[in-house]
């Protein structure tokens, strides 16, 4: 997949800079009773004080580590977990009136929750456990409309056909269960149903990373396709570079929690600032044995610490490369080093200074 | 442990407690009082006398304390139908009777039920195992009082192996408890033998093969221990239901028992003899649930007796 | 040899065409509703006989429908495993196939489809030949089919206690009453008050383990508490004390009902004064009671009585399945979806954990069979000229002596009895192996 992608320069047409959701200093701790040694209250920090704005009809990938806090942090957007602290915004426009409509998704619960999710959908990683085995694909497309009372039963039925037609299933399938399906007509099945609400913002929880390497350009391009016929926004996550690359306008790259580097995707590729970044990327290989040949990778030392240590400093010190004594006290801030390239690293002088409240722009 | 301990006797007083008052109303719900056919035709005079003696004038919620407060104090009341006998007399030459079948009923069941499971575990597959098993399904479906009809037919009638029925020597309980006891037996043999042959597959019994324990020590050792889990949490509803088997047994049998008390007095409404003892019943009930949820934390080291997650 | 493979015709629950295609648990309560109204209407004469015959009908429909989805074909050509599990076809059918394949349960099944369809018919017929005769119960000539093998009612002083003959294929019993019929009336209140039991229980213990196992924290702790304390209860002293009460009641209405056709005679003899005396004799008590027995007849109670008792196992499994199935993604997408709790619970989980609630209610069957069997044995379930297996097994008892004994009497109940508990129980086991193959050895 990488290899086939990694090769692709996809340098996409920037979209306005208009805010669609907006998280600051997201922060979702999960208890994990107490250490047997001093009594104290372990928690694991999934996710530490993330801030990212979304703009309107743009891709944002988001990558890194198994375990990094990627798909939490999806979750917790769309409150499918609590979070502990931080501000998730969504302006919309509503769909019947055209005005636009404010969020404040932290604040929100019950029947103005669920009004604020109809414009937030997900795409689930794992095509096969996201699909309930025992309703028909028609049903499950059809639930959200169900649910939001949005068509009457009679026009249900041309609702999921056109939406089936949409995604590239034959609506002819419409009474067969997901078991029935290959990994990818299930994953098109999840897009479906969240393109059923007619949402403006989609999460894409690694949707091809489950999927055999020779679907997962049909998946992304179906995409792509979506993305420019409803104007969509993607929050798309994924531990695989070379796929977001061909999908997104910038890139976040998570550690441990933590945002360390947020970049234009070119630009991301061509100057990756933060070690971290850079040791990522020097692992996609190159289809190319030239260059493949001499090129020197940057291989990290250790494990991921567990999120369950207490941190000082810099959360990628002990494996830095790079590592310089205070980053081992000081804790980086994600700031500008260069216009719309953000980084948490000393090495950059901007993020030496203090955390201000709402660090961004 | 003594906050777990403590916690669980809060829990069986609140439970007999509970179970106490859904009787008594239960029961007062009921149209007509005890001695509506006793004082038939009577003047209302002497009914009013009769009713007066038991409480009966009394509102409600003073009936139901001064017997609450007689719980508490041990005194379950006089009996409405058995002339000048108190509840607590006729409990007293009952109950030992029962005890004696049930417990006679419990240990066949455990030592019947963990033999035949522990061979047919061992035996896994082979012919004594599928008829071990399917003489287990027939223990599980027969109910008892058809059991216990065959074992008359064919032990006393036949056989003349035991004396008919009836309470007066040692082999008048055998069988009964035999005929109560083997559904339970049948359940606990089935439980012991997935239970052993889940051990027997672990990588712990291999080991102990590998080390050169003998075939004996290790079913006796470890497999065994692993094995009474399933069935010592199984007691507790074996209990409750041999209790109430009894009833049923006692009736075949003519035994002079708690069961055979509490049906008359149901059937009767001599109130205070069906509370006394549900009272009764219950709190063995409870307190043998008690002691296996104890007995459990000991054998169960991954259990731990703190409650809560 | 080669066979042909074909592939079982896949039946598909019809979308959006078939408004009425019902999820499990509605069809269940709307099953337990027509319950409920037919032993309502069962009391008024006039409805008996067409209302229980529409709902047998229907019933029957049901289980050969259902028989028909659960059986394939036994000429189909019998594949291996692998050709199944190739096939891709759902875990159910796959499940169906290795049930099938289960010679005990197989035979289990057969042997109590028969039986049941026996009982039933008894039932149906006995309450329908007369209206379609146009004639009393009582005006069909003692040696007509009706009187000897279907009227379980009929008491004859002359033939008391008579060994099973050519009339009377079973014997007869101290009234001198079929019982052939008897047997075959008692099995079909056994097997109402095993299924109706079961639907109670089951749909009692998957709610309740459902919602505790769904919400967790402390819902579940509180919710699985009540339950742990209810497992402590002796409860079948419970169901014999509400017997107790609603025999009592049954006996006041009995008595009511009779002063009050002793007032509507008075009425129409034109002895105005006698009725209103009558009436005015009856208390409110009694009136209560008649009307809370035409509401509730105490067969129903004793349905609903044991299948309330019988929930907490289920609860309990229930809830471990739920506890896994709630951190399934389709879970998750149901609640980004907005979909609200009582939607994931019945639309999401609940079909989801449909193969060990078969397999237990299978089993919880015969379990409440026994129970019912117990409560009659001991005097108190169903009431005379009623009866069922374990009533007649307590009159059969009564017949075991050394001088005479009349077997017959228990033998031909208790072999039922046995038979039918035998067959649910090696269905109920062979089911857990079929869904389960891991648990079968």
């Amino acid at each position: 997949m990488s290899v086939l992608l990694a090769a692709e320069t996809s340098v996409r047409q920037r979209p306005a800079k208009e805010v669609v959701l907006s998280v600051r200093d997201l922060s979702v701790l999960f208890p994990q009773g107490y250490d047997r040694a001093t009594g104290e209250r372990r928690i694991l920090r999934a996710v530490d004080g993330v801030s990212f704005d979304l703009h309107r009809g743009e891709t944002l990938g988001l990558v890194g580590e198994s375990g990094c806090g990627k798909s939490t942090t999806a979750r917790a957007i769309l409150r499918l977990i609590g979070m502990n602290s931080g501000s998730v915004k969504l302006d919309v426009n509503d769909p019947k009136t055209g005005k636009p409509v404010h969020y404040d998704l932290d604040k929100l619960s019950g029947a103005k929750l669920r009004e604020a999710r109809q414009h937030l959908q997900i795409i689930f990683q794992d095509p096969y456990a996201s699909l309930n085995p025992r309703m028909t694909v028609g049903d499950i497309i059809a639930e959200p409309l169900v649910i939001y009372g949005l068509a009457k039963w009679n026009e249900r039925r041309d609702r999921v056909q056109s939406l089936m037609k949409e995604v590239g299933l034959d609506p002819k399938h419409v009474l067969r269960y997901p078991h029935e399906f290959s990994g990818g007509q299930r994953q098109r099945i999840g897009i479906a149903r969240a393109l059923a609400l007619d949402p403006q913002v989609l999460i894409c929880d690694e949707p091809v990373s489950a999927l055999d390497v020779s679907v997962r350009s049909q998946v992304l391009n179906l995409l792509i396709d979506l993305q420019s016929r409803r104007g969509l926004s993607y929050l798309f996550i994924a531990h695989d570079l070379g796929v977001v690359k061909r999908l997104s306008h910038r890139v976040g790259v998570m550690y441990l929690g933590k945002l360390v580097e947020v970049a234009p995707s070119e630009e991301i590729y061509r100057t990756p600032k933060h070690p971290y970044t850079q040791a990522l990327l020097s692992a996609i290989p190159i289809p190319d044995p030239v260059i493949e040949k001499d090129r020197r990778r940057i291989l990290l030392k250790g494990d991921i610490p567990s999120p369950l240590a207490r941190q000082f400093g810099c959360p990628f010190a002990p494996r830095c490369p790079q590592a310089m004594p205070e980053c081992k006290t000081i804790v980086p801030r994600l700031a500008a080093d260069a216009p719309a390239h953000e980084v948490a690293c000393l090495l950059y002088p901007p993020s030496r200074t203090a955390p201000a409240s709402d660090s961004k722009k | 442990m003594i906050r777990f301990v403590f916690g669980r006797l809060i829990s069986v007083i609140l439970t007999i407690w509970f179970v106490a008052t859904l009787s008594f109303f239960l029961i007062r719900l009921a149209p007509g009082n005890p001695f509506a056919n006793e004082l038939r035709g009577a003047t209302p005079e002497v009914t009013e006398a009769k009713k007066r003696e038991y409480h009966l004038d009394l509102p409600l919620r003073e009936q139901y304390w001064i017997w609450l407060r007689g719980v508490v104090t041990g005194d379950l009341g006089p009996s409405m139908k058995y002339r000048g006998k108190t509840v607590n007399e006729i409990i007293r030459q009952t109950f030992p009777t029962s005890i004696a079948l049930g417990s006679v009923a419990m240990v066949f069941a455990v030592v019947l039920g963990m033999m035949t499971g522990v061979i047919a575990a061992l035996k896994k597959n082979t012919p004594i195992d599928y008829g071990l098993m399917a003489v287990a399904v027939f223990g599980i479906s027969l109910p008892s009082f058809i059991l216990a009809t065959l074992g008359i037919v064919v032990l006393v009638f036949w056989a003349r192996l035991f004396p008919l029925a009836g309470w007066e020597t040692y082999s008048n309980v055998l069988l009964p408890g035999l005929a109560l006891s083997l559904p339970f037996a049948a359940k606990i043999s089935r439980l012991t033998r997935v239970g052993m042959i889940e051990i027997l597959g672990e990588d712990f019994i291999r080991t102990a093969h590998a080390k050169g324990l003998s075939e004996r020590q290790i079913v006796i050792k470890h497999a065994l221990r692993g094995a009474m889990l399933p069935v010592v949490s199984y007691l507790g509803p074996a209990f409750a239901l041999i209790l109430t088997g009894s009833l049923v047994i006692e009736k075949i049998f003519f035994i002079p028992g708690l069961g055979t008390i509490f049906v008359q007095a149901a059937t009767n409404r001599d109130y205070n003899v069906v509370l006394g003892t549900v009272v009764v019943f219950s709190s063995l009930l409870c307190f043998f649930n008690f002691v296996v949820d104890l007995s459990y934390t000991f054998l169960d080291p991954r259990v731990k007796p703190v409650s809560g997650r | 040899m080669s066979i042909a493979v074909t592939k079982p015709t896949t039946r598909r629950r019809a979308w959006v065409e078939h408004p009425l295609s019902l999820p499990i648990n509605v069809s269940m309560v709307l099953w337990i509703l027509s319950f409920i109204a037919v032993s309502l209407l069962a009391n008024a004469p006039w409805a008996v006989t067409p209302v229980m015959f529409v709902w047998l009908l229907a019933n029957s429909a049901a289980i050969v429908y259902v028989g028909m989805h659960l059986t394939v074909p036994l000429d189909a050509p019998r594949k291996s495993e692998s050709e199944v599990v190739a096939e891709g076809t759902s875990l159910f059918r796959d499940a169906m196939y290795r049930l099938r394949r289960n010679q005990m349960a197989t035979g289990s099944m057969v042997i109590l489809l028969l039986l049941m369809l026996a009982c039933f018919s008894q039932f149906a017929l006995f309450h329908l030949i007369p209206v379609i005769k146009g004639k009393d119960r009582a005006a069909f000539a003692s040696d007509s089919f009706y009187a000897l093998h279907l009227d379980h009612t009929r008491t004859n002083e002359g033939e008391t206690y008579e060994p099973p003959t050519a009339q009377h294929w079973f014997g007869t019993d101290s009234l001198g009453r079929d019982l052939f019929a008897r047997t075959l009336f008692g099995g079909s209140v056994s097997f109402l008050v095993g299924i109706v039991g079961t639907v109670v229980s089951v749909s009692v213990g998957v709610s309740w383990g459902a919602v505790a196992g769904y919400f967790g924290g402390r819902v579940d702790e509180w919710m699985m508490r009540i339950v742990d304390i209810l497992y402590g209860l002796p409860f079948l002293f419970l169901v014999i004390l509400i017997m107790t009460l609603v025999n009592g009641l049954g006996n006041v209405a009995s008595s009511t009902d009779q002063k009050f056709a002793e007032a509507a005679a008075a009425e129409k003899a034109g002895d105005t004064d006698k009725a209103n005396a009558i009436l005015s004799e009856i208390t409110p008590d009694q009136r209560t009671a008649s009307i809370v027995t035409k509401f509730m007849p105490p067969i129903v109670v004793v349905f609903v009585a044991i299948g309330l008792v019988s929930w907490l196992t289920m609860a309990r499994i229930t809830r471990g399945q739920v506890l896994s199935l709630k951190e399934r993604e389709f879970v998750v997408a149901a609640r980004a979806i907005g979909a609200r709790a009582p939607r994931i619970i019945f639309r999401h989980i609940v079909p989801n954990l449909m193969g060990p609630v078969i397999v237990y209610s299978t089993l919880t069957i015969p379990e409440i069979m026994l129970s019912e069997a117990f409560l009659s044995f001991v005097g108190l379930g169903i009431s005379e000229p009623n009866c069922s297996w374990g009533s007649l097994a307590s009159e059969g008892l009564a017949g075991v002596n050394i001088i005479k004994p009349y077997w017959w009497l228990m033998v031909y109940p208790a072999a039922a009895l046995s038979l039918s508990l035998f067959g649910l129980n090696f269905i109920g086991d062979g089911l857990r192996d079929a869904l389960d193959p891991r648990s079968a050895k």
